[in-house]
């Protein structure tokens, strides 16, 4: 039986941390909102809210985003 | 890697002005628009973006209400558009890099590598004078008939590669055997003992051994002998043949060691002040950079040279030359009996390491060491396992060594 991810069967987005002082997103559709405190990320059928210190977006190519700063919290929200 | 690219596309810091930032960033990223390091501060936004990006951005400024300020910019374009009309500094960078191009079709630098017996700077001191001095055009050098004329000159090469890369012709050098335990006889010969001991492990490959494990053999002694005997079936020699006798031969062997030395003696205390000086070399001139100091009495001078280059292989020619001047006052000291005793004991040992580095085994030592007012002495012998094969001309048996080998029983069909 061939074993795919969630990201690639039913495009979940794909969360990497680094400590709790960078994060990086995958197969999100964009950013909602953005301040120094917290980024709202649209996901296929979810929100995903990071909160933390100082953050800082690093990059944001095409379906990815690496965000720096302390990371406090991430939560997904229907 | 990723900033070097920002460089030298060249890249601009900005200040976004807008209702809806996050809508611009989500379309930049949609169309492939690199941004990076966005910041907010009190409603203020900062970013960096490619120079490209900037460009390409435009139509999504005016869909999203979005004003630009720039703060920075930076890179090789903007570098370059700055200084355009800086004619002399182009020229001069042109002329920098017509120079470099100029310098690095000669050869600047020699070096030598896998030389044993003949020292390096004896082999460059050749070469330089006979051949490629420094400053040679590198289409000049021929590098195979240097190979030729090395191998022709020095007896003890057996094999030489030249080779140019960027300015430095590498020389790399196998030489032969050493001449005492060279093994590569060309004619029939015989293995001898070069050293009296007992014999703990003998492995021929070729010849007919006369000595076994265990046996006691003087210095000169045949241990391996190029003749080859073939019997007829009554126990009588048929035939003899002369060949090269191959093997190793390891044995247990002594070598005395003496060592004396005062227990007083004088030793340098450098003050703490360093005086430097500089020179520079240029295509082999040398020019003093400041007043020189001469080398008196009482003062140690250690000069090291740098030469300047470009990544590993692309030498300039030009040196600096630094200088270090240490005073330093001569004091007599003498070693205390426990000192003294350290000190015969380190020299013990650096025999040992000399011992092992050359590939023989120091089984024990049997050394005393004696302290008394004056002196200290180190007497005594080392118990050693070596090879100790050497090659010499054949020699027929004696009678004694032909009965050994005789095969003892008859052979009956």
């Amino acid at each position: 039986m061939l074993l795919l991810s969630g990201d690639v069967l039913y495009g979940d987005v794909l969360i990497r941390t680094i400590g709790n002082r960078e994060v990086e997103v995958e197969n999100f559709r964009g950013i909602i909102n953005y301040d120094d405190k917290k980024l709202i990320l649209q996901g296929k059928r979810q929100l995903i809210i990071i909160s933390g210190e100082c953050l800082v977006i690093l990059s944001y190519m095409d379906n990815m985003i690496r965000l720096q700063g302390t990371i406090c919290d991430i939560e997904f929200r229907m | 890697m990723q900033s070097l690219k920002h460089l030298i596309i060249g890249y601009i810091q900005i200040e976004l002005e807008s209702a809806n930032v996050e809508r611009f960033l989500n379309l930049c990223a949609k169309q492939n628009i690199e941004i990076w390091n966005f910041k907010r501060k009190e409603k203020q936004n900062f970013c960096y973006i490619t120079r490209e990006g900037l460009e390409k951005s435009k139509a999504l400024q005016k869909k999203t209400h979005t004003n630009i300020h720039i703060i920075r910019k930076a890179g090789l374009p903007f570098f370059l558009c700055k200084y355009r009309k800086r004619k002399l500094l182009v020229l001069g960078f042109c002329i920098c890099f017509f120079l470099l191009f100029g310098l690095s079709q000669f050869v600047w630098e020699i070096d030598v590598s896998g030389n044993v017996s003949y020292t390096k700077e004896d082999i460059i001191k050749y070469v330089e004078r006979k051949y490629v001095s420094l400053g040679t055009l590198k289409m000049r050098v021929d590098c195979s008939e240097l190979e030729e004329q090395l191998r022709v000159n020095y007896d003890e090469i057996a094999w030489v590669s030249c080779s140019l890369n960027g300015c430095r012709l590498s020389i790399h050098i196998k030489e032969t055997l050493d001449k005492n335990t060279k093994n590569n006889a060309s004619q029939p010969c015989d293995l001898v003992a070069s050293k009296s001991g007992v014999v703990t492990s003998i492995v021929t490959q070729n010849g007919t051994p006369l000595v076994q494990k265990g046996d006691r053999v003087k210095k000169g002694d045949t241990l391996i002998t190029g003749n080859i005997y073939i019997y007829s079936d009554s126990n009588e020699v048929l035939e003899t043949h002369k060949e090269i006798a191959e093997g190793t031969i390891w044995a247990k062997t002594r070598a005395s060691y003496e060592c004396s030395f005062l227990r007083s003696y004088y030793k340098k205390e450098y003050k703490k002040k360093k005086s430097y000086t500089y020179a520079a070399y240029i295509c082999g001139k040398r020019i003093p950079l400041m007043p020189e100091i001469r080398q008196k009495d009482g003062m140690d001078q250690i000069t090291e040279e740098y030469p300047l280059k470009i990544g590993k292989t692309f030498f300039l020619p030009f040196y600096l030359e630094k200088t270090t001047t240490r005073r330093f006052d001569t004091v007599k000291r003498e070693y205390s009996k426990q000192e003294a005793y350290k000190s015969a004991q380190d020299k013990i040992k650096k025999k040992i390491r000399e011992f092992e580095k050359k590939g023989i085994k120091v089984i024990s030592n049997n050394i005393e060491i004696n302290v008394n007012d004056s002196k200290c002495e180190a007497k005594g012998f080392f118990i050693l396992e070596e090879p100790i094969g050497k090659i010499r001309a054949i020699k027929d048996l004696t009678e004694e060594q032909e009965n050994k080998l005789k095969p003892t029983e008859e052979v009956t069909w």
